[in-house]
């Protein structure tokens, strides 16, 4: 991962016009954001469409660009929004990956079973994930899938530390009732 | 210390998040407490989880497709096409009649008579060819009179 002054760097030769400064900025961190818009979406061509939207607004946007925060704030505020605005759109929630995507294929030498129990654990996340509200959801994804700090997480979504706390908590909590009851239906079930 | 109120510090102390203090007040109150204890690993692994989902990589045609998008979005109209719409049908009539004004500039160059490669050299050396002594002392000259004469000969 690209240090955040590199990446500011980069950012004010963009402002510039320096197309070449945009291409490796986009190299550093437009995969990351496919991985972002597929966690609200789980389509991994929306994912890529938003990605590729964020970048094309960043762009146009390079000319209002200030180093005041990390690029990465810059960035995902960006991105949070354009995602928001595009599951409010789709009104799309779905439980499952759209049929006939490419997933990796699963691991020819791990265990069935294990392979099977892992793939209902992640459904049962993803569902209760997706039954989140918005802002709790982003906060979510930001911190666990990007490894950001309340702190910056807060400035990314315009809410106070407290409230990113607040907010990590539910959806952690959330998440852990979910699993919980995946583990009563499994004990039941032996 | 309430258990209500650990619980939300819970997430937080597993996202690293909880200052020195309020980190050693926690742990002090987790060596004593079984249920936040047993509800702390719960949270971990909800929070291990969600850390370990899949992450999709892009397709093999992202990078190429935002570059195509980009350069569709680089040559389309600039500013003035989104400004008010009455700018515009003053610029397209305007736009209108240069073109009209090349395309005749062009007919006219394309039916004037070719200049050959040969012409442009000996405009390139007019002078020379101007001289007639020159001209006339050329071997090749020589060579035409020395022909001409056999025929008179003949």
């Amino acid at each position: 991962m690209a240090t955040a002054d590199a990446d500011v760097e980069l950012m004010l030769r963009v402002k510039d016009g320096d197309e070449k400064a945009f291409a490796e900025l986009f190299n550093r961190h437009a995969p990351r954001l496919v991985a972002y818009g597929d966690r609200f979406f789980h389509n991994r061509a929306i994912a890529e469409e938003v990605a590729q939207e964020v970048f094309l607004r960043l762009w146009r946007a390079r000319k209002k660009y200030r180093p005041r925060a990390r690029f990465t704030t810059w960035l995902y505020t960006i991105a949070t929004r354009v995602c928001l605005n595009e599951l409010r759109r789709r009104r799309h929630r779905p439980r499952q990956r759209a049929g006939g995507e490419e997933v990796d294929p699963p691991d020819n030498h791990a265990d069935p079973g294990q392979v099977a129990q892992a793939r209902q654990v992640a459904e049962r996340l993803q569902a209760a994930a997706d039954a989140l509200p918005e802002r709790q959801r982003a906060a979510l994804w930001l911190v666990r899938l990007n490894g950001f700090s309340y702190r910056q997480v807060a400035d990314i979504l315009g809410m106070s530390q407290p409230a990113v706390k607040a907010a990590l908590f539910r959806a952690t909590e959330a998440i852990r009732q979910a699993l919980a009851r995946q583990d009563r239906r499994l004990e039941n079930e032996l | 210390m309430s258990c209500d109120r650990n619980h939300e510090e819970l997430v937080a102390y597993l996202d690293g998040e909880l200052d020195r203090e309020n980190r050693r007040q926690l742990e002090r109150h987790l060596a004593g407490c079984r249920r936040c204890s047993r509800i702390l690993d719960e949270l971990r692994q909800a929070v291990e989880a969600s850390r370990q989902l899949e992450v999709v990589e892009p397709s093999a045609d992202f990078r190429r497709e935002f570059w195509w998008r980009f350069a569709t979005e680089s040559r389309q109209a600039p500013g003035w096409w989104a400004g008010p719409p009455r700018w515009r049908w003053p610029v397209l009539a305007a736009g209108g009649a240069l073109a009209a004004g090349l395309a005749v500039a062009v007919v006219m160059l394309v039916s004037r008579p070719r200049v050959s490669e040969a012409d442009k050299v000996i405009a390139s050396h007019l002078e020379l060819f101007s001289d007639y002594d020159v001209i006339r002392n050329l071997d090749i000259l020589e060579d035409m009179e020395f022909i001409e004469s056999l025929d008179e000969d003949a």
